[in-house]
């Protein structure tokens, strides 16, 4: 891609909303106003939580909004989607911006694999998960990163042989969030380890119940069981699940890294909302509001969301128009990133000692500073995460610098090596 | 000033090491810890006694208590050698305020009190952080007529101690009270922190209490504790980067190993820099107090550091480990739940800063 791509990127501003977008925003508003509470109210309990209450929850949303029919809203109706537009995608996230969406859980399963599906899947593979997938009754994961292959990922090495009509998957992936709830999940194995590390990888549709598979899950220093070990020995997969064509995985993959991108950097939901609102309630609450320090730290937290935020919607414009996303959403996963971080050391200015508690069950004020401490507490110790999930900031700055720059790439004394012949821990 | 350790200083730290060495090497390390951490109340007891064994729980006390007789910056060292290890063990408490009485105490309670804790048989700990409130010196629990009534939060170790050193306010200003944990009149709920250990939420309802010496004594309590997190902070980051320095040297990815990419190793040298500074500013402030010196301006410089710095230690060490940065199976989470907690103990670098500005502004 030649430079300047940054400067050709759309700059276009949704359109104002006709009478027709104004009847489908108020029906997300009311859809919302019936089953959400708004993010500012005390009952969001913030970025949904994985526990069996906050599945439910997320399916529950998940099933009635697929009732009223604002789910899968791209998605044709044939399987199960709104059979609308791009330019509803957008009116939905931006009408939710300010709810509290308990889709957390799902967002790997919608933002990443759904996509992947609509725009890969054949027929009867979209046939077969789509309408499950959109209305939340299967979830999906995404199992990418091995032990040996985190950043180079494309060096992984998983392997799947074809044994008449199936596959036979061995080899262990980590860091597979979500995988110990879901139902499924999308995998990258090696198919032809004789060819160039980029050039051997297959994409495989996984049922996570199919023998020889097995999910451990790793237990985070948040004390979270968001990650999982995934161990494959002989495991059998239909070749009818094979998504795109063999050896043509690392296309499909950096697909879907780039809607994990766009999905951590620039979707709705939770994992977007703003948190300088919060904040502010919370230095309010914690009588800490007047100090001057910690107001600069809020507005400066205001200027960098609503940088993210104009990166967000042209991002979701150019989506909107129809264009698949690029290495812009590199940029809107490092814009993320950096802010989650920017947003960590806001609470930890504004909870200060309290920031070590954990989990106490005093009552009356104490418990507002408790439960304010534990809350940001656990988004202290996990936000850092977010600048390894879907490639390191490391990986999107080169990107950024390679791609959109148009910078030199770094010299790569392996290139065109077959992935066999290149030494790896 | 010369913070090359002398002789004395040398063996405390050869001596700490070796035992921690033994007692939480590596592949002992995580189950051992773990273990600790099950069982509920943070306290590694066979830990505790080797160390009065071998005489390291006294050391910074005086003689006739039992004590080893060496000072605030031996003291330093040894907390410096627990933070490496990441020993769940009450000492920072226990010792500074066991120093502090040996300073500041009568005759009459030094005696009673100090030579258990030289022993490791008594535990000490203390109570100084008030709800909602930075102002540490200016403390609004109150002791009048020999009783002490208020509220502590964050207090550590309070299932494991057997006495309490509370700031409180008296009608003659701040005052160390020192008060029985068995008394009637305290109240406490207790949970976990971040870095696994119990905290307590702590109410005092008329609990009988003794005083501890004069106005001085809140301000080297303050101090000393200011100067232990320093050093056990400084003890965290040193071993975080030593860690983080051999992990990025042997794991390969693209063929070679990731410290060869210079994103990662030029923030790994500003992390060398940023640990040099935690060590410079804590051993500094150290020999101060050690000396008699006014040290509470140092120690707010070292505490900055060591709570701003050790943060973007945190932060590089933690981000190059990539996803073994958070598992809980690999010793680095460890560090960095450790360096949390001591950034925001006795206030965060915002809390540090108002109250440095307050001494040199006026």
């Amino acid at each position: 891609m030649p430079a300047g791509t940054v400067a050709a990127m759309s700059d276009d501003n949704p359109s104002t909303p006709d009478a027709d977008d104004a009847a489908f925003i108020a029906r997300v508003e009311a859809f919302h106003a019936e089953h959400c509470v708004r993010i500012d109210d005390p009952a969001a309990s913030g970025p949904g939580s994985e526990d069996p209450e906050g599945l439910l929850a997320a399916r529950s949303y998940q099933g009635a909004l697929a009732h009223a029919g604002l789910a899968g809203l791209t998605h044709p109706v044939e399987y199960g989607g709104a059979g609308l537009t791009a330019h509803h995608q957008e009116l939905f996230t931006r009408a939710t911006a300010n709810w509290h969406r308990p889709d957390a859980p799902l967002s790997i399963s919608h933002g990443m694999c759904l996509p992947m599906l609509g725009q890969f899947g054949t027929h009867e593979q979209k046939a077969a998960h789509l309408a499950d997938l959109i209305r939340g009754t299967t979830i999906w994961c995404q199992m990418f990163s091995e032990p040996g292959a985190g950043s180079d990922v494309a060096g992984l090495s998983t392997r799947a042989v074809l044994d008449g009509d199936e596959w036979i998957i061995d080899g262990q992936k980590v860091w597979t969030s979500g995988a110990h709830y879901c139902d499924y999940g999308l995998v990258v194995a090696r198919t032809d380890p004789t060819l160039p590390k980029h050039q051997g990888l297959s994409m495989f549709i996984v049922d996570l119940s199919t023998a020889g598979l097995e999910i451990r899950p790793l237990v985070q220093m948040s004390g979270a069981r968001g990650f999982n070990e995934i161990f494959f020995e002989e495991v059998r997969v239909p070749a009818a699940n094979l998504l795109g064509e063999v050896n043509q995985g690392w296309n499909l993959a950096v697909s879907m890294l780039m809607y994990e991108r766009v999905s951590i950097g620039a979707g709705g939901g939770a994992l977007n909302a703003k948190r300088h609102p919060e904040l502010i309630q919370l230095a309010r609450d914690l009588g800490r509001s007047d100090d001057p320090v910690v107001r600069q730290a809020l507005a400066a937290l205001h200027i960098s969301e609503e940088i993210k935020g104009f990166i967000g919607q042209r991002i979701r414009s150019a989506v909107a128009a129809g264009r698949v996303p690029g290495p812009e959403g590199s940029i809107a996963k490092l814009t993320g990133a950096l802010l989650a971080r920017q947003a960590r050391d806001t609470a930890m200015t504004i909870v200060g000692t309290a920031g070590q508690a954990f989990e106490r069950n005093a009552a009356g004020e104490s418990d507002l500073r408790s439960t304010a401490g534990r809350k940001w507490s656990g988004f202290c110790i996990s936000a850092a995460g977010i600048s390894l999930a879907g490639g390191t900031d490391e990986v999107q700055r080169n990107i950024i610098g390679e791609r959109v720059l148009g910078l030199p790439k770094e010299p790569d004394p392996f290139k065109g090596a077959a992935w066999q012949d290149v030494p790896r821990s | 000033m010369d913070f090359t350790p002398n002789d004395e200083q040398q063996a405390v730290v050869d001596l700490a090491e070796q035992i921690f060495s033994d007692v939480l090497a590596p592949e002992l390390q995580t189950e051992r810890l773990r273990a600790v951490e099950v069982d509920g109340d943070w306290f590694d007891r066979d830990l505790w006694r080797t160390l009065g064994e071998a005489g390291l729980l006294g050391i910074a006390l005086s003689e006739d208590v039992g004590g080893a007789g060496l000072d605030a910056l031996a003291l330093a060292l040894l907390l410096r050698s627990q933070g490496g290890h990441v020993a769940p063990l009450p000492l920072l408490p226990s010792s500074v305020a066991a120093l502090v009485i040996d300073q500041h105490g009568t005759d009459e309670q030094r005696r009673r009190l100090l030579g258990g804790v030289a022993t490791g048989t008594t535990v000490l700990t203390v109570a100084v952080q008030e709800l909602l409130d930075d102002r540490l010196d200016t403390p609004s629990c109150a002791f009048t007529g020999g009783r002490i009534s208020g509220r502590k939060v964050v207090v550590e170790h309070l299932s494991v101690a057997d006495h309490l050193l509370v700031t409180a306010t008296t009608t003659d200003g701040p005052r160390l009270v020192l008060i029985d944990a068995s008394a009637a009149g305290i109240s406490a709920e207790t949970g976990p922190s971040t870095r696994f250990q119990p905290l307590s939420d702590v109410t005092f309802h008329e609990v009988p209490g003794e005083l501890v010496g004069g106005p001085g004594a809140v301000t080297a309590l303050l101090d000393h504790l200011r100067l232990g997190i320093c050093a056990t902070q400084l003890g965290v980051t040193e071993r975080a980067l030593a860690l983080t320095a051999e992990y990025t040297s042997t794991r390969q990815q693209f063929g070679r190993p990731i410290a060869t990419f210079q994103a990662v190793s030029q923030r790994l040298a500003d992390q060398f820099v940023n640990v040099g500074g935690i060590r410079l500013a804590t051993l500094s402030a150290a020999w101060r107090l050690a000396n008699g010196h006014d040290a509470t301006e140092d120690l707010l410089v070292a505490k900055w550091w060591a709570s701003e710095r050790a943060t973007d230690v945190a932060n590089a060490t933690q981000h190059v480990h990539g996803g073994m940065g958070v598992a809980t199976d690999y010793p680095l989470h460890r560090y960095t739940l450790w360096n949390k907690h001591l950034t925001t103990s006795l206030g965060a670098g915002n809390q540090t800063l108002r109250r440095l500005g307050d001494l040199l502004a006026g």
